[in-house]
This record gives structure tokens, sequence and C-alpha cells, in this order.
């Protein structure tokens, strides 16, 4: 795989990761969200968003460590 | 107030991101021979299945009390049918197609599919798009469930219709 394949290939994942975040976040704080649900339906779903949220978060850093890694190293076939 | 169907169309939005991570990592990490990108993506990898079944796990649980159908969630959430014709002994296959790009599919099967053997792919992925067929190559193949497989093919130079 070369330099720029691989560049472009972690650029797609990065962006796909960051506009997730989004989604995993957006009901996160409601209260209304989930409203009709038994606590533990509630306990279930919001401890598998967080856990999607905070992972999304990590991963995305971690695409973005790796991207300046690639780009900044005299490395062409990865 | 949120019904029934706008936690099933938000569960399954995630459902999809969680897919199209699984198979864009997937691709990456077979095409890489350096051992410490595809060692940092092959956890993320991990991630993204384990992100993949909790999201599941929740539309089963929480919306469908377990009494969810697999296969429905196959042609719910997938492109189109797809078959697959094996170019070594013409055998056939239906999948279901998940992903597309210029440079393959991602398709679920019912089965496991060797690396390197060679398919004709075929289906309409949408309504809207005429039939394509692609001679593919498996790059690689991934149980999700029991008999549920994740399978990445990448176009062949020569494609046919």
């Amino acid at each position: 795989m070369t330099k720029q394949e691989l560049l472009d290939a972690l650029n797609e994942c990065f962006k796909t990761e960051e506009s997730a975040i989004p989604l995993y976040s957006k009901h996160i704080n409601s209260t209304l969200f989930l409203s009709d649900f038994s606590d533990q339906e509630k306990k279930e779903v919001s401890s598998v968003l967080k856990m999607l949220l905070d992972e999304s978060s990590m991963h995305a850093k971690l695409f973005k460590g790796l991207i300046k890694k690639v780009k900044e190293s005299d490395q062409d076939v990865y | 107030m949120f019904t029934r169907e706008d936690y099933l169309n938000y569960f399954e939005s995630i459902v999809l991101m969680e897919k199209k991570m699984v198979y864009l990592v997937a691709d990456i990490i077979t095409q890489l021979t350096d051992e410490s990108i595809m060692r940092a993506l092959e956890k993320v990898g991990a991630d993204e299945y384990r992100h993949y079944d909790s999201m599941m796990k929740v539309i089963v649980d929480v919306l469908y009390q377990g009494e969810y159908n697999k296969q429905l969630e196959l042609n719910a959430y997938s492109l189109g049918e797809v078959v697959l014709k094996s170019k070594s002994n013409n055998t056939e296959i239906v999948g279901y197609g998940v992903t597309v790009s210029d440079k393959g599919f991602g398709l679920v099967t019912e089965q496991p599919l060797d690396v390197d053997a060679q398919y004709e792919v075929s289906g309409a992925l949408y309504d809207d798009f005429s039939e394509i067929t692609r001679l593919c190559n498996v790059q690689w193949s991934k149980e999700l469930h029991p008999a549920k497989y994740l399978i990445g093919m990448q176009y062949e130079l020569t494609s046919v219709r």
C-alpha cells in the first residue's frame, strides 16, 4: 500500500469516526429520549451510546495520530 | 415524543455507521504490510465489531424483546441481493450487498468464502441501479454471527457484464 493510498484511507476513517460522534451524542442527555422504556432498558441503551461516544472519540484521535505519523515519515510503502 | 420507528431509525443508522467502519478498517488491513499500523487498526477493527454487536443487541433486546429476526436485519439494511457465481466450480450463493465503492463490494453471506477465491458478483444495488456484474476476488471473510459472514471483495481489473 503506498503512502498516499494509506493516507487517503486513514482520512476516510477519520472523517467517518468524526461524523459518527454527533450521532452518538445526539440524545444522550435528553430526558425525553428513552422515556418510554424501563429503567433497565434505559440503562442498557445509555451505556452502549456512552461506550460508542467514548471509543469513537478515541478512534478519531488515533486516526489523526496515524495520519500525522504517516505524513511525517519517509516511508513510501506500508 | 419518540415513536418506535424513530428509535428504530436511530439505532439502525448507528448499526450502518459501525458496519461501514468495519469495512473501511478491514479493507486497509488487508492491503498493509506495516505491522505497527496493522496492529493499531486490528484493535480498532475489533472495537467496531463490538460496537456493531452491542447496537444490534440493543435493537433485539429493547425494540424486539429478543424476537428480532436476523434475516430481517440483512434484508432491511442491505443494498440489495447479490448472486455470487464461483469461477472455479460454477456454484452459486446468495449474499446481501452492504457497501459498494470504486474498489469493491462489502457483502454479508451465510457461509465463509476462501480468501483469493474468484466470483462473478451480480445484483441490482438499490432499486434505481441497473443490474451490475463484476468479477471479484475475496479479500477477507469474517464471522459476524453464527452462519453470517462479512465478506470484503475487490474488483478484478477486467470486469464483465
